[in-house]
């Protein structure tokens, strides 16, 4: 459990600042932007189990590895593969100066960040985050305040938190629905799956 | 849904519902064994988790100016914006806390009146059936009222302003002695020395209100009325942390659901008197002397049951 907490404060103050890199380096090189979310998972998951037996020296390059990694072998598995694209991967040097922009973010640019990605949210699900974050209400009290039922207070929480969450951590910040209307959008281009 | 997106979806879930107040030991050992599923929930749970602690840096404002600034093109998000620029002033000072300061909790239960002195000094009165937490770090002091009835008065310290939060309401201290009461949507500030600051946090361009000494403000987040200068009604407010209330002209109905908050025995009004109006000092956990006189001054018939006082016409 020790092992565990600890290995959560790594991941959250080594690894996560460095998404916005993360997810720059996924969309160059993988084309569907609609599936940069799954790599990111999957190079997630594996950044955790190599950490879980011992943690890297230098977070950065170890996560670029094994990003490089997971990116190789997707495009490996894939049907069409562009030889140009493997062999630029191959190459990328995680040079240093990826590294140090985003690893101290001043305090007032995150707060700016975390004001412009609550407006870019619909409005009831501004509102939710809101009384959720500033009166730290309860899904039960949210739902009376606004007239809503829990279940809608629930759902908006949680397609706030994915969509804010993205976005501060470097994404786009848009909420994700599976409504097939938004289908167009994704095939667009647009992150939403 | 891809099976990245079904975890994640499931991982918000968890972050979300283990912030609820009712959040148990059991729930606690569930979430343990889900994590313990895979290292793909791990890695989820702790970035949304992560993700959203981010956000509460929102909580941390110390006062909204009272009209947005006019440069920005978001007009329905302007008194955000406008909460974002005050913030930044004091962002250096706030923002980096290693980790989120945990909130103290208190709580009251029916019947039983409390007296809290906090770090700083500020002393409370938690009324009945109350509860509230409290956070103070360097920079900020922040009280949430949750539920019930709080006084306060509130230790002088210029460098950080003692911020209440309650329903919509967030009531800044400039002087000393106020009281704030939550009932559902509502919530009523009575100062007793010195001003507050009233503003809501969800209508930010409804802007900010002063309440001085000897006022009573009542707000449901959107509008705010204030009543002046009746020391009486701050009197009959605060009459609570004596132990009394005071009803002047009240509907029985009202009485007995204020007397209710105060004792097990729950008074049920019948119907077609829930509208006589009855006035006089009680105490608090009385409830029997209060219906004994119902029977004798209004002639009403008193049953008690299991839990229950009834009152009904004879």
């Amino acid at each position: 459990m020790q092992d565990q907490t600890s290995l959560e404060h790594w991941f959250c103050s080594e690894v996560l600042p460095l998404e916005p890199v993360l997810m720059r380096l996924i969309t160059r090189y993988w084309r569907e932007p609609g599936e940069a979310a799954d790599i990111r998972q999957d190079v997630y998951e594996r950044v955790l189990i190599g950490a879980g037996r011992g943690r890297p020296h230098q977070s950065g390059p170890y996560l670029f590895a094994v990003a490089r990694n997971v990116l190789l072998n997707r495009i490996r598995r894939a049907k069409i593969v562009s030889i140009d694209l493997i062999a630029e991967l191959d190459d990328v040097a995680i040079e240093a100066d990826w590294l140090t922009p985003e690893r101290h973010v001043d305090a007032r640019r995150q707060l700016r960040r975390v004001v412009e990605g609550i407006n870019r949210l619909p409005e009831r699900c501004r509102q939710v985050m809101m009384l959720r974050k500033m009166e730290g209400l309860s899904t039960r009290e949210v739902a009376a305040r606004m007239g809503v039922g829990t279940d809608a207070v629930e759902q908006q929480t949680v397609l706030g938190m994915r969509a804010l969450t993205d976005f501060m951590l470097g994404g786009e910040g848009r909420i994700r629905r599976r409504t097939p209307i938004r289908r167009q959008a994704a095939d667009r281009g647009g992150r939403d799956d | 849904m891809t099976e990245r997106d079904r975890i994640e979806q499931a991982a918000a879930h968890w972050v979300m519902r283990r912030s609820e107040p009712d959040w148990s030991a059991s729930d606690d050992e569930a979430l343990a064994a889900w994590l313990e599923e895979s290292v793909a929930a791990r890695a989820a749970f702790w970035r949304l988790s992560h993700g959203y602690s981010l956000i509460d840096r929102l909580s941390a404002v110390p006062g909204r100016p009272a009209a947005p600034s006019p440069r920005h093109r978001l007009r329905v998000l302007a008194g955000i914006v406008a909460t974002a620029c005050a913030l930044a002033a004091c962002a250096v000072l706030l923002l980096p806390l290693p980790q989120q300061p945990v909130a103290t909790h208190y709580r009251t239960a029916i019947g039983k009146i409390d007296h809290v002195v906090l770090a700083d000094g500020t002393v409370l009165d938690l009324d009945s059936d109350t509860r509230i937490r409290v956070l103070q770090d360097d920079s900020t002091r922040h009280l949430w009222l949750d539920r019930g009835r709080i006084f306060v008065a509130v230790a002088k310290d210029r460098a950080r302003p003692f911020i209440t939060h309650s329903g919509g309401a967030d009531i800044v201290d400039i002087g000393t002695e106020f009281a704030v009461a939550r009932e559902q949507a509502h919530v009523s500030v009575s100062v007793v020395e010195g001003k507050v600051r009233l503003s809501s946090a969800l209508y930010a361009k409804s802007g900010s209100t002063i309440v001085a000494a000897g006022e009573v403000a009542r707000t449901d987040g959107r509008t705010t009325t204030v009543e002046m200068g009746e020391s009486k009604g701050i009197d009959d407010e605060l009459a609570w942390r004596r132990g009394a209330v005071i009803f002047r002209d009240t509907r029985l109905i009202d009485a007995a659901a204020y007397l209710n908050r105060y004792n097990r025995d729950k008074l049920e009004i019948a119907g077609d008197i829930a509208d006589l109006r009855i006035g006089g000092s009680f105490r608090l956990d009385n409830v029997a002397g209060f219906s004994r006189l119902l029977a004798k001054a209004y002639a009403l018939e008193v049953r008690q049951g299991a839990g229950t006082i009834k009152i009904s016409r004879q």
